[in-house]
């Protein structure tokens, strides 16, 4: 890394949250790292349970109360969050990092307006009259390509559909600058069509506008086609990250392998012919009992004796490549 | 300087959550107390006779004017009345109809409100309508005017008085019953029993029942508070049990007249009946807590409790 | 085995909570397919296409407006009594979501011995039996006593197949069996049907918006729109060959190919305003006159699959349209 290279947008270093509950602590992720660039869309996947949202509510810390960071740092912009006040993280959510949650429905209040809401953030982030904000909250629904806007501007959030409230949702979160969008599962509540509309919207303004997104999703079909870099994330650890194209196509960590075998897609029927998915035996653990050494090591195919006991260590595959498995070594 | 210092410590309390521990804590004390309350006021029912010193006082009591209304002493723990009767054995015995009327009124209420509203909430259609239109007369009738009214028809008695509340209270299960077999009507686990080819009644036996209970029980044990004020109440305004009988709400309306001089009399049975009344709120409080965030997921709720 | 001819599912309701105006839901409007024994016929739509109320109609859970069911050559909404229970017996259904298809106050052993109870009064081999159809399933012994909520979202699912096949059936309707499920999960499921299938010879009927996912398990394929089919053919084909506009762009979207939403126009449809003429047209970037006004019927395509399309043929030779 040259002088003149840009640092991350966000850098995420050697982070360990835990969770406790009741009698037991649960440990969510063990020295995670990982890191955004301006500009770039990185997709965070990985099953239910391994810590992905977690992750997200870490950085824009909004993590419950029983949960506590133990080590680590995460930067923003050059300056570390886990620093901050309450008071001025509130002044860096939903204007420098926005959030975009799974169900529009639910993270709309029924009870005002589009435009009432929309307005309010701008008015109290920004300082603006009413009448400015207002023009803005249109401006903000144009770029979304909202058809017409007046209407929408005016209406509740039910009585607009799931892909509408979704893009509403990422014009607020696009109302304030904001440099990194966090999505957490942002299509998993609407269909197929519509998914894609949403996607191909947050690809075009992200080229337009310039800011980077936090995708986390589950299905690695999304993150195939509309993220720059993926990372994998299994039991709160990221097991192998790269860019999309490379990890998609030649996935290196075995857990990754397996979860491409089992995704059922139409290539692989042929005809009367149907293989069989390949399936990962055992369950995923739970944050309570991850096992020692490497957290996939039970239910690897590949495992072999040091994995039961030293976690791998992340290395480096190939240009921008990175994997954390024994086999490499 | 001492808004640092007030906003620190606010933030130690909210970042170590110890108002949430407090919480914690509490909640089971608070359960803990509720039922030794009420337990040994069961006990004290269950063993009246053994108690209290001048059980046939308690009971009814022949006049004794020698002793009328002497304060609280050694051999009257709680003084007398102004007929001279024993007030601490006029409390314990007046447990005993408290309890009596709240289990008996709930029981009923129970027993006829939670079936038929469980079998309206399923099954629908006119029978259901039908139902909700008579609870709907029923609820519009306050406790106290149904109680005037059944009196007016039969003379006061433990018996018109349990009536009168049973009547009043038994819509509030049916509408709760029925509202919970309305939600679980459309429930997976139920459809798939319709689709074993089971009938309305063989899947209400085997799967409404059970499921509709969690809510039902809550509004039972905070209903026995209520029924046993309400006891106290009608008695007071002389429209359920009659003297000689030794009912809370009755004593103390006796007792008003020599308010505040003779102090015992009043004070002693108010006591039992606000430890009484609170227990099962406190009770119910904890209850509703506890069942109620597993209600939305349906967990396994008996072995919780 | 099962034959569905027209089927329709219409119901009305308030229009909003103080209206007194009705709004009439035709959420399955003439319907007709047939799935043959041992196969697997898969619905696929989004939501609020009606594939879901098909599957209920199906295994007799709701009662269609019109259009008659038949199984095995009878028709099912007419049948009563014992016949009706036989039919229950021989169609079983596995739903979304899988905690929630399984009485919470009720054990494993309790949920898997209820259809065994229905079928015989055979009380002494039950636990047997149960441990056998735990073992069909891929869960052992240690099941019997726990309650849904101790159990993960795929452990749910198995004890649901299991307890559908408790009844011995021969058609299983699955509603969107896999749905809630990680991935990992889900191949493990299905894996598990398809063995089934293979051993025991079941006919399915599989309901999903999962396009890959259905194409891998469906023989034949009917895709639904606002409570029709529009399309319907063997599966590879109907995936590697679509002739509807709308299988076309569904296929592009699941795809994640970006430039497929472009030719998507307009708002998702509701049920309430169902469009006159072709329902898909609003949306299509194909639409002319004709599909405004008739309503096309499923017609025969050049390989073998039937499609609603006025245009069909035309979208199929024409490449600049499809550019």
């Amino acid at each position: 890394m040259t002088a003149t290279e840009q640092p991350p947008l966000l850098d995420v270093d050697n982070l360990s949250l835990a969770y406790k509950v009741g009698e037991g602590i649960g440990y969510v992720f063990r020295n995670l790292r990982m890191h955004i660039e301006l500009g770039e869309m990185v997709g965070l996947v990985g099953e239910s349970g391994c810590g992905k949202s977690s992750l997200a509510y870490s950085i824009i810390r909004l993590l419950p109360r029983n949960s506590r960071i133990l080590d680590g740092r995460i930067s923003f912009e050059g300056e570390s969050l886990l620093d901050k006040s309450e008071a001025e993280m509130r002044k860096i959510r939903g204007s420098k990092i926005s959030m975009v949650f799974q169900d529009p429905m639910t993270s709309l209040n029924p009870v005002f307006t589009v435009e009432q809401q929309m307005a309010k953030v701008i008015e109290v982030h920004e300082g603006l009259t009413k009448p400015d904000a207002r023009k803005k909250v249109a401006r903000m629904l144009r770029l979304v390509e909202l058809a017409d806007i007046e209407r929408v501007m005016k209406s509740y959030p039910h009585e607009l559909s799931g892909g509408m409230q979704q893009r509403i949702m990422i014009a607020m979160a696009l109302s304030l600058s904001a440099k990194l969008i966090i999505a957490d599962e942002p299509t998993s509540a609407v269909d197929a069509t519509i998914q894609l509309q949403i996607l191909q919207l947050l690809m075009e303004l992200k080229k337009e506008v310039g800011f980077s997104v936090l995708l986390i999703t589950h299905n690695l079909g999304v993150v195939a086609k509309t993220c720059d870099r993926v990372a994998v994330m299994y039991a709160g650890d990221i097991v192998e990250e790269g860019s999309a194209s490379t990890v998609m196509s030649n996935p290196n960590h075995p857990y990754t392998k397996a979860l491409l075998q089992s995704i059922p897609t139409i290539a692989k029927r042929q005809g009367e012919n149907r293989p069989p998915l390949a399936t990962i035996e055992g369950t995923a653990p739970n944050i309570f009992n991850i096992p020692q050494g490497c957290p996939f090591h039970p239910r690897c195919a590949y495992r072999l004796d040091i994995c039961s006991s030293i976690p791998p260590q992340r290395a480096q595959i190939d240009l921008g490549h990175f994997s954390s498995c024994h086999l490499n070594d | 300087m001492i808004g640092d210092f007030f906003e620190m410590t606010v933030t130690t309390i909210i970042r170590r959550d110890w108002i949430g521990k407090m919480r914690e804590q509490l909640k089971s004390k608070v359960l803990l107390c509720g039922v030794a309350i009420l337990v040994f006021w069961i006990i004290v029912a269950i063993f009246a006779y053994l108690i209290a010193p001048y059980p046939q006082q308690g009971l009814n009591g022949i006049p004794n004017p020698a002793q009328a209304l002497r304060p609280p002493s050694w051999q009257h723990l709680f003084g007398t009345t102004e007929l001279g009767l024993d007030l601490f054995s006029r409390v314990i015995f007046g447990t005993r109809i408290a309890l009596f009327t709240a289990a008996v009124v709930t029981g009923a209420s129970l027993l006829i409100g939670y079936p038929l509203g469980v079998i309206a909430g399923y099954v629908g259609g006119s029978l259901d309508e039908g139902l909700m239109r008579i609870t709907d007369v029923f609820l519009a009738f306050p406790t106290i005017l149904m109680a005037i009214l059944i009196v007016a028809a039969i003379h006061p008695s433990l018996w018109s008085m349990i009536l009168a509340l049973s009547v009043t209270r038994w819509p509030q299960y049916v509408r709760l019953s029925r509202a919970q077999a309305l939600s679980l009507r459309t429930r997976n686990f139920v459809l798939a029993a319709k689709g074993m080819g089971e009938g309305r009644f063989e899947i209400i036996r085997k799967h409404i029942a059970i499921n509709a209970i969690p809510p039902v029980l809550i509004l039972a044990t905070t209903d026995f508070g209520f029924i046993i004020l309400a006891d106290a109440g009608l008695s007071f305004l002389g429209l359920g049990v009659t003297p000689p009988t030794a009912d809370w709400g009755l004593t103390i309306a006796q007792s008003i007249a020599y308010f505040p001089v003779y102090w015992w009399y009043a004070t002693f049975p108010g006591i039992a009946l606000f430890t009484l009344v609170t227990a099962f709120a406190l009770i119910g409080d904890v209850l509703t807590e506890r069942l109620d965030p597993k209600l939305a997921k349906m967990t396994g709720v008996w072995s919780k409790l | 085995m099962l034959s569905v001819n027209n089927l329709s599912v219409h119901y009305s309701r308030r229009r909003g909570f103080l209206s007194r105006a009705r709004e009439h839901i035709r959420a399955v409007d003439g319907i007709s397919f047939e799935i043959e024994s041992s196969k697997t016929f898969g619905l696929v739509g989004e939501s609020g296409a009606g594939k879901s109320t098909v599957g209920m109609c199906v295994a007799g859970l709701t009662r269609p407006t019109g259009g008659q069911i038949l199984f095995d050559g009878a028709d099912v909404w007419k049948l009563k009594g014992q016949a009706r229970m036989r039919f229950h017996q021989q169609v079983q259904m596995i739903f979304q979501n899988p905690i929630s298809s399984l009485d919470p106050r009720w054990t494993v052993k309790q949920i898997i011995s209820e259809p065994l109870l229905r079928l015989s009064k055979d009380n002494e081999r039950s636990e047997g039996k149960i441990i056998d159809l735990l073992g069909l399933v891929g869960l052992n012994e240690s099941f019997l006593s726990r309650y849904p909520h101790q159990m993960s979202g795929g452990q749910n699912q198995r004890v649901a197949i299991a307890r559908a096949l408790a009844m011995e059936p021969r058609l299983l309707v699955l509603d969107e069996a896999t749905s809630g499920l990680d991935v990992s999960v889900q191949a493990q499921i299905v894996n598990l049907l398809l063995k089934l299938q293979k051993e025991l010879g079941f006919t399915y009927l599989f309901i999903s918006h999962d396009l890959g996912l259905v194409s891998y398990v469906s023989d034949y394929v009917g895709v639904m729109y606002l409570g029709q089919i529009i399309e319907n053919g063997d599966s590879s084909l109907t995936f590697t060959a679509p002739r509807h506009p709308y299988t076309q762009v569904l296929l592009a979207s699941s795809k994640f190919e970006m430039d497929a939403s472009k030719s998507l126009r307009g708002e998702p449809p509701s049920l309430t305003n169902v469009p006159q003429g072709c329902r898909f047209h609003p949306r299509c970037r194909f639409a002319t006159e004709i599909c405004r006004e008739k309503e096309p019927q499923l017609e025969s395509a050049d390989l073998g699959q039937k499609v609603a399309c006025h245009h069909w043929s035309e979208i199929l030779n024409d490449a600049k349209l499809t550019a």
